[in-house]
């Protein structure tokens, strides 16, 4: 369409060029090259009409395809209507829940953490480097007197896993890691 | 008449004896089914509770005519109160011993009551200021009787041989601590608890204690206390000295304590080994001395313990006891629940 109008502009003033013979070419000229420099403007501007249809489309694009994929992956979070596989789909719900607070419950849950645990550290100590203990008991074992337990499911099993540091008189004398 | 009415005054007083006893025994049910409670339900994430309840049957024989004795009862009940906020962390210990004396309250003075009660302040890794009440950091024999390896402390409960006992002499004071990282040193300022409750006449108690935890499996300790009194004559020095080393399931522990007061000096020592059997089952032995005015306080204890559940231990007990030439034996069973 924007190609047979200028085709039309330049047969149009070609057209009414020829009606003024009066004219000098010097004018001719000058008019030419106006009329050159608009078919230029028109042409960079279709240019980048095209050019911004391109984007849109790429745009229009991506977004189907986002939404397709939203479409798929929310496929499988359709909560089963069979009784067995609705009672397993809410376990797992519920330990990964569970797992995850585990695992943002502090310093403890992560392996690194333990790797700087040794004998002879503080209560203090351990408290930087593993986090404050989920429960602080007592021991009947007379060469433990105080007990820092940590507690949660960082695997999402269902089973809770336990870290243990065992003092006696403010130093560790022992520990176990839950990731063993 | 008069004596109608003084029978009856002597009943109403029962009466109203009755009605305190009853309610000091509500007072500590209650407790315990807050800590029932308070162990199922997590209360936050800086506070935990736990604690113990103690009971025993014991039996005492001299060897004379009416020289035998028997109970069978709660020893002690506590319930520890224990947070952990960033770097402050502190301890209320709340115990009750059921034996004290309700005919005579007057007289009593183990009722329910706060047995420790302080808070720690880590200034670094390496630095600590506590202050509140809590008990000596001498003494092999610790605080509460899941601290001990056997039913009965090795010395006598009148000769001051026992450092660590906490029921027996705590402190208000400030302790200001240093670790490093096989070491640590405290001092001490303290005001003691008990007879003596407003500040020293003179100057402030103070205790200075180290430990030592460089070699794995041993753990060397000791320090000396200043206990000053309005007079000289009733001052009182102790210097003691501890260490135990544990090879595999044996541990072999020992003390040495001195105590200087205006009568004289006095010494005690203890040596005990404890071997564990397995998980749950384990043997101690324990020889103890003690000086005293009148002769010595000799002990020999054997105390096998046997872990029923995690939380529930039972130790059996037998004593023979030289008291300045005055033989006895002792029998106890002792069961020990924690939660």
């Amino acid at each position: 369409m924007i190609n047979r109008l200028l085709i039309f502009i330049v047969y149009l003033s070609t057209t009414l060029l020829h009606a003024e013979s009066s004219v000098s070419n010097a004018e001719l000229s000058k008019k030419l090259d106006l009329i050159l420099g608009k078919v230029g403007g028109l042409e960079e501007r279709i240019g980048k009409l095209e050019s911004d249809s391109n984007e849109v489309r790429k745009d229009v694009k991506a977004a189907a395809k986002t939404a397709n994929e939203a479409k798929v992956a929310s496929k499988s979070w359709n909560v089963p209507t069979e009784e067995k596989e609705k009672q397993s789909f809410f376990n797992k719900l519920k330990n990964e829940i569970y797992s995850q607070e585990a695992k943002d419950s502090g310093p403890w849950a992560k392996k690194e953490s333990w790797s700087d645990v040794r004998n002879n550290l503080t209560r203090f100590q351990i408290r930087k480097k593993l986090g404050d203990p989920h429960e602080v008991n007592q021991s009947l074992q007379p060469r433990i007197d105080q007990v820092y337990l940590y507690s949660g499911d960082l695997n999402g099993d269902g089973k809770k896993e336990h870290g243990i540091v065992n003092f006696f008189r403010d130093r560790v004398v022992s520990y176990e890691s839950p990731f063993k | 008449m008069v004596t109608k009415f003084l029978s009856w005054m002597r009943v109403f007083k029962q009466t109203n004896k009755q009605i305190d006893m009853k309610n000091k025994l509500l007072a500590v049910l209650a407790t315990l089914s807050m800590v029932a409670s308070a162990s199922a339900v997590k209360v936050n994430d800086n506070l935990s509770i736990n604690g113990f309840i103690d009971g025993s049957y014991a039996s005492s024989d001299d060897g004379t005519a009416n020289g035998k004795t028997q109970s069978l009862e709660i020893d002690e009940v506590e319930i520890n109160f224990v947070t952990n906020v960033g770097n402050v962390s502190g301890l209320i210990a709340v115990d009750a011993n059921p034996n004290a004396d309700y005919v005579t309250p007057s007289n009593d003075t183990e009722n329910l009551g706060i047995e420790q009660a302080h808070f720690t302040y880590n200034i670094n890794d390496a630095v600590s200021v506590t202050f509140g009440r809590y008990g000596s950091a001498l003494g092999l024999e610790r605080e509460d009787p899941a601290g001990l390896y056997t039913y009965s402390r090795a010395y006598s409960s009148t000769g001051g041989f026992n450092l660590g006992d906490v029921d027996s002499r705590a402190v208000d004071g400030l302790t200001i601590a240093y670790t490093g990282d096989a070491y640590s040193v405290a001092v001490s300022l303290e005001n003691q608890v008990g007879d003596e409750h407003s500040l020293e006449t003179n100057d402030l108690d103070f205790e200075i204690s180290f430990t030592y935890t460089g070699i794995a499996g041993l753990n060397i300790g000791g320090g000396f206390l200043v206990d000053n009194e309005a007079t000289a004559a009733q001052e009182t020095d102790v210097v003691n000295v501890n260490l135990s080393r544990q090879f595999g399931k044996l541990l072999v522990a020992g003390e040495y304590t001195e105590l200087s007061a205006d009568a004289g000096d006095r010494d005690a020592y203890l040596v005990l080994a404890d071997y564990d059997v397995n998980n749950k089952f384990g043997v101690a032995l324990r020889l103890s001395s003690e000086e005293q005015a009148a002769g010595d306080y000799d002990k020999v204890t054997i105390a096998p313990n046997y872990a029923i559940t995690e939380s529930l231990g039972a130790i059996l007990e037998y004593s023979d006891i030289d008291d300045a030439g005055d033989d006895s034996e002792e029998y106890a069973v002792e069961l020990t629940y924690t939660f």
